[in-house]
């Protein structure tokens, strides 16, 4: 949706999946993978591509993840939230959670 | 003036409390998502003309993903003056639904609720520039105390004419969103503020670890504890002595009044040992009239303060957070632990509150586990009267059988029943802690709902019970289902009789069964299996009508197996422990 096919991804050493993003951290929303509804339900809550998103908790095992954006807290169902890749952004002190 | 007025805005905004405002009919508010999961109807006097009000589920959008919001679209499609209720805390969020009214032509009208609580956390909002931007009349309220409302009504017919100059617009989400940006640039500013308590407290208790599950924990316990406590002190401060300082004698004058006969069995009921007995004796004013004021309604007095209280704080989404992984296994997601709460105080509220699931699989799971497994206060204040004389364990044992049988219910069905438990995605509410008075009222209400819809069914059931008693249905009834009840669940035949008498009220059928002499273990397991079997009949209909009757049939089935087998199970592992 943002790319051709096939090209080559962009900052790919910054994505990330949602449940990979530290609590603390913040990312911008680049990609949802899913069918209409689930981007539909997020989109109406203010969560669609560019929103950005700010991790509040950490979750034990495949708890939900709760996130802040635009000024509201919300908590996503851990399946859902591997679902939206965010770009995680510059000025973060800490590496990125997933090494290469 | 349009015939209508429809209050429309995001989940968990504002609209119950400002409907009540409106309209003077009360509603139920609490601070999670999904509160108003059907709509709500009453009138306004604007200009000496009645207004039908409709109070609409909350939705974030105009295409619908649940229940709740297809009947929103739905109503919106009807026609009307819209009062959008916009939560001024939050309004980046909640000006797209704004913007999706606007931009279909319809006349809407901006509440900007939550003004205070907007002043409190620093955020300042020009209404006036906002309702330029918007092409829409905009009014500061707080609707838990009025303020405002009065300006909203005098502005409602200024909708319209709005309206009719903005036109209609085609653009996407996307395009809304970066509207939304640049209006807010304008309108909002927000003052550089620490955190608050409650916004620490908030973070801390949505992090599983270190915090977040121990404060579940102390809640849920604290919850429990309030209730036995509060419960326990009501019937022992007030309701004992007043039932037995002075109902008591009235009865015994009432009697010597009456003179026995057919209608003294009714309303007095038998002595127990010469005397009459409030629990034991059976009559509609003596045994009916104290179950419910004596023994239930300060347990549900207890359980309503303490279940109001975490409703308006915004404790319950972030448990919801916390049990998420548990509930996931049970084929629901967290959120279901909400119905699931509600339905310990009384299962028909719970049921109803279903509907804030989105998919039917999901909705039949929770709908089945709470009418098998959660036994409402009414019964559990029986539980803890009556068979919390025969000691701690019995009570102990009963809980521990109805948990076991909630966890292993859930599983089974999660397992059997075709298809997958959807996710989770809900909005946190910030913590509020809402004015004493409005939470009293809540508490109120409830108590009045109550006595309203019991009395009836307590009085009846009783009156019912002793009619068949006088005109020998029972020794039938007994007769037909009492082997089966001896062949697998070890209990005497005449336990059929309170068993079917617990589809009125479980509460009354609990006090017959205390009539019939039973040892521990049988006591234990009759009651586990009143607990069970049959709903009483309010929520049976709820059950009927959430469901449908393919549903229905289902969840009935189920619960009847489950009650066959848990009952059998519990009395024999009690035999085998060799408890009489
Ligand atoms: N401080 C404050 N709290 C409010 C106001 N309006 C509603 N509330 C509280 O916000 C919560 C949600 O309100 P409710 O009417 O149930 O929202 P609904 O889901 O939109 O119907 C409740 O706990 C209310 O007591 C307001 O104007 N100010």
């Amino acid at each position: 949706m943002l790319r051709e096919k096939g090209a080559p991804i962009p900052h790919a050493d910054r994505l990330l999946l949602l449940n990979e993003l530290q609590p603390g951290r913040t990312g911008v929303i680049v990609e949802i993978v899913g069918g209409r509804g689930i981007c539909n339900r997020l989109q109406a809550m203010g969560l669609c591509i560019g929103s950005r998103v700010r991790r509040v908790a950490s979750a034990i095992g495949r708890g939900p993840v709760v996130v802040e954006a635009r000024g509201a807290q919300f908590a996503i169902g851990f399946g859902m939230a591997s679902r939206i890749i965010v770009e995680i952004e510059n000025g973060g002190q800490d590496p990125p959670g997933r090494q290469p | 003036m349009a015939d209508r007025i429809l209050l429309v805005g995001n989940p968990n905004v504002g609209k119950s409390a400002l409907f009540h405002r409106l309209t003077g009919v009360h509603v139920i508010c609490s601070n999670y998502p999904g509160t108003t999961v059907e709509y709500t109807e009453g009138s306004l006097n604007v200009g000496g003309e009645r207004v039908q009000v409709l109070d609409v589920p909350g939705t974030y959008s105009l295409t619908p993903s649940s229940k709740g919001e297809e009947v929103a679209t739905h109503m919106i499609a009807g026609g009307g003056t819209i009062i959008n209720v916009v939560d001024a805390t939050n309004i980046e969020r909640n000006l797209l639904l704004t913007l999706n009214l606007l931009d279909r032509g319809l006349p809407v009208i901006v509440a900007l609720n939550m003004w205070d609580d907007a002043a409190h956390r620093g955020i300042r909002i020009d209404a006036a520039a906002l309702s330029k931007e918007l092409g829409a009349p905009v009014v500061p309220t707080v609707a838990v105390t009025g303020e405002g409302v009065r300006e909203l009504v005098g502005k409602l017919a200024e909708a319209a004419g709005a309206a009719a100059g903005r036109g209609v617009r085609e653009r996407s989400d996307g395009e809304r969103w970066a509207e939304i940006g640049r209006i807010l640039a304008k309108v909002q500013s927000l003052e550089h503020r620490h955190h608050t308590f409650a916004e620490w407290l908030g973070d801390l208790s949505v992090q599983p670890l270190p915090a977040g599950i121990p404060i579940a924990v102390v809640v849920l316990a604290a919850t429990f504890a309030v209730v036995r406590l509060v419960g326990e002190g009501l019937i022992a401060l007030i309701s004992d002595p007043f039932f037995e300082g002075a109902w008591l004698p009235l009865m015994e004058r009432l009697d010597g009044a009456i003179g026995g006969g057919i209608l003294g069995d009714i309303l007095i009921g038998r002595r127990v040992d010469g005397e009459i007995h409030l629990r034991e004796s059976f009559g509609v004013l003596t045994t009916g009239v104290y179950v419910e004021f004596g023994m239930v309604l300060p347990y549900i007095a207890a359980f309503y303060l303490a279940v109001g209280a975490l409703e308006d704080s915004g404790y319950l989404p972030r448990l919801a957070v916390m049990l998420d992984s548990v509930m996931h296994r049970l084929g629901l997601h967290g959120w279901a632990i909400i119905p699931s709460l509600l339905g310990l105080g009384c299962n028909v509220p719970g049921i109803l509150a279903t509907r804030m699931l989105e998919s039917g699989r999901e909705r039949l799971i929770a709908a089945t586990l709470i009418s098998t497994a959660i036994p409402c206060v009414s019964l559990q204040a029986m539980i803890w009267g009556l068979i919390g004389e025969r000691g701690v364990r019995c009570v102990a044992i009963i809980y521990v059988s109805m948990l076991l049988a909630w966890l292993v219910l859930g599983r089974l069905l999660n397992l059997l029943l075709k298809g997958r438990s959807p996710e989770l995605l809900m909005e946190i509410p910030p913590y509020r802690f809402p004015p004493i008075r409005v939470a009293a009222e809540k508490l109120a209400m409830r108590l009045v709902q109550f006595v309203r819809e019991a009395t009836p069914l307590v009085l009846g059931g009783i009156l019912l019970a002793n009619v068949l008693m006088l005109t020998g249905a029972f020794d039938l009834a007994a007769a037909a289902f009492g082997p089966i009840l001896s062949a697998i669940w070890g209990l005497p035949p005449e336990a059929a009789v309170p068993l079917m008498v617990g589809v009125l009220r479980k509460d009354v059928a609990v006090g017959m069964l205390e009539t019939l002499g039973l040892g521990d273990a049988q006591m234990v397991v009759a009651t586990v299996g009143l607990a069970m079997t049959f709903p009483c009949a309010a929520s049976f209909i709820v059950m009927l009508r959430e469901l449908g009757w393919k549903g229905f049939l289902k969840s009935v089935g189920i619960m009847l197996a489950t009650a066959a087998v848990a009952g059998a199970a519990l009395n024999l592992s009690l035999k085998a422990a060799g408890m009489e």
